[in-house]
């Protein structure tokens, strides 16, 4: 099944734009707000802390630990029967933010607390999307977007 | 024990199921007409005279209970949609309905055809799966999880379970137990699907790991069927069943409540809020129940609940969840007609309609003795919970 097939984020223009062209370019964005400074994510219309709608959109590190993971056995989408077993991290990065991506070593591997680094690939034409990689096999920085899958 | 009540007077006078079963010619809509007209049998009325209506968890209209049950005066409707945390929040609102004099017989049905209608969530059919999530968190799902795969409750719930066993060092072997005690609870139960499967502890160890932690069997049953209950005044109701009061409950959100994957704390749940308002509404404690159906979508939703509710503490499920405390004949018994894993998977209403048997000592083999006090949990989405105390 071709990479393409993999569902696409539905939302590329509006509340997660800046998110989307972020990883593009080889950024983590979330969300801060101009006001008080808390961070939002997932991304929001409002800040929860003080209310102000003028939200910033800032980079987030590129390295982080993994707070929480599965391991997928079964697709329950048909564009991932290949690729099983099937890793997804949830990797707390700096500033404050929980973010969802692939895992790049093996998932038998995968701990909670290790730290990884994210690189990240081409699904289509303006779609990229995040691999997270342990320590021993992420390539340096910088990370640009590659077609390789 | 003697319990305050935070709800005054106010019982479940009737109770109604279809049969539980893997496909059925039934619509969901004949189903849950099937349930509601068995609730109202059941608690003496004449279906016309429903007044109120809260509709848990499912996507009948009003239209359809008003036409088919021939209901002449509607006063009062609300329809809920917190996944498997409704029924339980749906009964308390119409508890506080009847409380308040907005109406005196509210019918509450709840209804999942998985099988027959189509919409299994485990299915692996992706625009079934996704279709139900994008109506739940618009944003979140597509945006952040499907792209990475990330499309069913197993799934998402994988998130919780393993943070929670890396974090607190708890024995998987706790889901364990709670398969093998629910199989047992379901065997004694003519109207659970698994009454004549029995499961072993190999059995269990060799199914597959469909997403790590989760074994199959950790896993609740998708099958087709409804459950229905009328909540009045206990003044009122024209039955020989006994008396169920609803002493009390609440329903309660965790933080985030959008998303499992990408929040701050995934161990955070609404049962947690709604637990300590209802046992300091009631002045009682957890264990001071006599048995407990919890809603257990998975094994390990289960388990959380338990810890949770204060029955034990963060990490300590496993140990408390063992048979001979939660199994049949134990001392404090879960899920005495197979829950969800094992009974039939009907949001959870089923949880409510059996706990009303065990306090009029209807429940059979699976009957808990001397059962006073019951407690009913609910679970749904993203940790969305409820809770509710009932008596007899």
């Amino acid at each position: 099944m071709p990479e393409s097939t993999r569902p696409a984020p539905t939302d590329k223009s509006g509340l997660y734009a800046p998110y989307f062209e972020g990883l593009t370019q080889g950024q983590i964005k979330v969300q801060q707000c101009a006001n008080c400074s808390a961070v939002l994510w997932p991304p929001q219309d409002m800040c929860p802390e003080c209310y102000a709608t003028s939200l910033d959109w800032v980079e987030a590190s590129n390295e982080g630990t993994i707070y929480t993971y599965s391991v997928y056995n079964r697709a329950f989408h048909p564009a991932f029967k290949e690729l099983l077993p099937y890793g997804a991290v949830s990797v707390r990065v700096s500033p404050g933010a929980t973010i969802l991506g692939e895992y790049g070593g093996d998932p038998a591997d995968i701990e909670v607390g290790q730290t990884v680094r994210a690189e990240f690939f081409q699904t289509a034409p303006g779609v990229a999307l995040i691999r997270w990689m342990p320590s021993d096999l992420s390539t340096p920085a910088p990370n640009q977007p590659t077609t390789k899958e | 024990m003697s319990l305050t009540t935070a709800v005054e007077n106010v019982a479940i006078t009737g109770i109604g199921e279809t049969e539980f079963v893997r496909g059925t010619d039934k619509s969901t809509r004949r189903l849950a007409m099937q349930s509601s007209l068995a609730a109202c049998r059941d608690a003496g009325i004449e279906p016309s005279s429903i007044d109120g209506l809260v509709i848990a968890g499912n996507d009948l209209s009003i239209e359809d209970y008003i036409t088919h049950l021939g209901i002449d005066d509607l006063r009062f409707h609300a329809s809920l949609h917190i996944g498997g945390a409704t029924p339980v929040a749906s009964i308390i609102l119409a508890a506080r309905v009847v409380q308040a004099g907005m109406a005196s017989r509210v019918l509450v049905p709840s209804v999942w055809a998985a099988i027959s209608a189509g919409t299994r969530l485990g299915s692996g059919a992706a625009e079934l799966s996704t279709r139900w999530a994008d109506e739940l968190v618009p944003t979140t799902k597509p945006n952040l999880e499907y792209p990475y795969g990330t499309v069913v409750p197993m799934q998402w719930y994988s998130f919780h379970a393993n943070r929670y066993f890396a974090q607190t060092g708890a024995d998987p072997i706790g889901m364990e137990r709670v398969a093998l005690s629910t199989r047992k609870h379901a065997n004694q139960n003519p109207k659970a699907y698994f009454r004549d499967r029995t499961l072993s502890s190999e059995q269990y160890r060799a199914s597959e790991i469909l997403v790590k932690p989760f074994h199959l069997f950790d896993i609740s049953l998708e099958t087709d069927g409804s459950a229905a209950v009328i909540v009045q005044a206990a003044s009122r109701p024209n039955t020989t069943n006994g008396l169920v009061y609803i002493a009390g409950g609440a329903e309660g959100h965790p933080a985030q409540p959008d998303t499992m994957t990408s929040r701050t704390n995934v161990l955070d749940m609404g049962l947690t809020k709604a637990a300590k308002h209802t046992f300091a509404d009631l002045g009682m404690r957890a264990d001071q129940a006599d048995f407990a159906e919890i809603y257990d979508c998975f094994t390990f939703v289960a388990l959380r609940q338990m810890e949770e509710l204060g029955l034990c503490g963060l990490g300590e499920a496993p140990d408390f969840a063992v048979e001979s405390r939660i199994g049949p004949g134990g001392s404090f018994p879960v899920n005495t007609h197979g829950g969800l894993l094992s009974q039939a998977h009907v949001l959870g209403m089923n949880h409510v309609t059996e706990a009303v048997k065990q306090l009029r000592g209807q429940a059979g083999a699976g009957q808990v003795p001397d059962a006073r006090i019951g407690l009913v949990t609910g679970y749904g989405d993203f940790s969305n919970g409820s809770v509710m105390v009932l008596r007899n």
